[in-house]
């Protein structure tokens, strides 16, 4: 009986964590760019929605590069890109923030491996609140390119 | 007497009205057809170059008098704008099907101290074999990026020792009789209608 409940419980606690960690933060659309052999760096996209309270993007690791960091692209009024680093990113709660081409995203650097015909690679956030997370990025030659422009 | 004059004062207004009208109409006409094209138009001299290509040729802007050319200025260790570019152009000349060979599509490396003709042979026919990608010595790509009003600077990443390169992003379309005709930057990357540009000036 006593052995009976505290599988149970323990039980009840994983599936507790899961569901707390899937309804804090919620991933979609993630794709990492296809880039040709020899790249040193690649770039990733998604959206992030936090279902949770207010809170920060501090890490990102994944296990393709030897770092990942968070920057966004900006082009000025003479059309000169360029990039900034984003050390902590503040999602507020019940916010979703986009990385998209030409705006925020997650960039790869020092590819350890060439990504033409890697199906996915792994992806961890850390969030302050939300703590760790893992997730499969599929690799894409382009996604949207062809179909939606960028503002 | 009196009514004749009149008849002539008459008849001149008309003539000054017709071609006011005929001015402003010309205008309007010329204004509106080039407010159509999707790309900002530019029309400027295309100044001329040399440069290195991927499999080591000189290539020069008058080897494509026949072509369109759409160009852009740009690096390999590039994450997104530059991946994000070349994936437009290729989609670009997908589009103009049995066109596709009257436009040439020329990348110019703003990062020649890492972009040497064998990075970019492995780079630039990736995206599309028929595309040529350009390297030089610093002083000739400083010379060419100069001639086409394109800035770029170094931009060091804080946790590795690789460095981005901040640069003009606008891709620009050279009319096969050599002017600078349109200019496409980063909001106005629609394949579909770039390639309806292209359409129109062949």
């Amino acid at each position: 009986m006593f052995k009976k409940i505290s599988v149970l419980s323990i039980l009840f606690i994983i599936m507790a964590q899961i569901a707390i960690s899937q309804e804090t933060m919620i991933i979609n659309d993630a794709w990492v760019r296809e880039v040709p052999p020899g790249s040193s760096v690649s770039a990733t996209y998604m959206t992030i929605q936090n279902k949770g309270d207010d809170d920060q993007l501090i890490e990102i690791s994944s296990d393709v590069s030897e770092n990942a960091e968070l920057h966004t692209s900006k082009v000025d009024e003479n059309g000169v890109a360029s990039m900034e680093m984003i050390k902590v990113l503040e999602i507020p709660a019940g916010k979703t923030v986009e990385f998209n081409p030409g705006g925020m995203h997650i960039m790869l650097i020092g590819l350890k491996e060439s990504l033409v015909g890697k199906e996915s690679i792994n992806l961890t956030l850390e969030f302050t609140e939300a703590g760790e997370m893992q997730i499969e990025v599929p690799v894409k030659k382009s996604a949207g390119e062809s179909h939606h422009h960028h503002n | 007497m009196k009514r004749r004059s009149l008849l002539r004062i008459l008849i001149g207004m008309l003539f000054v009205i017709v071609l006011l009208w005929g001015i402003i109409l010309y205008v309007y006409l010329n204004n509106n057809s080039k407010a159509d094209y999707y790309g900002i138009v530019y029309e400027r001299e295309a100044p001329e170059f040399t440069l290195t290509d991927q499999d080591g040729d000189q290539v020069s802007l008058s080897d494509f008098k026949d072509k369109v050319v759409l160009i852009f200025f740009g690096y390999t260790h590039c994450p997104d704008i530059c991946p994000m570019t070349m994936s437009v152009m290729n989609n670009v000349v997908d589009q103009l099907a049995d066109q596709a060979d009257r436009v040439q599509v020329v990348f110019v490396t703003v990062d020649p101290e890492r972009d040497t003709q064998q990075k970019l042979k492995t780079y630039i026919p990736y995206y599309n074999e028929s595309f040529i990608g350009l390297t030089g010595t610093a002083e000739e790509i400083d010379k060419v990026a100069d001639d086409y009003n394109v800035y770029y600077s170094k931009e060091e990443v804080e946790s590795s020792s690789e460095y981005l390169m901040g640069h003009n992003s606008s891709v620009l379309l050279i009319t096969p009789d050599g002017e600078i005709f349109l200019r496409y930057p980063q909001n106005r990357m629609d394949p579909a209608l770039i390639a309806g540009d292209i359409k129109r000036i062949l």
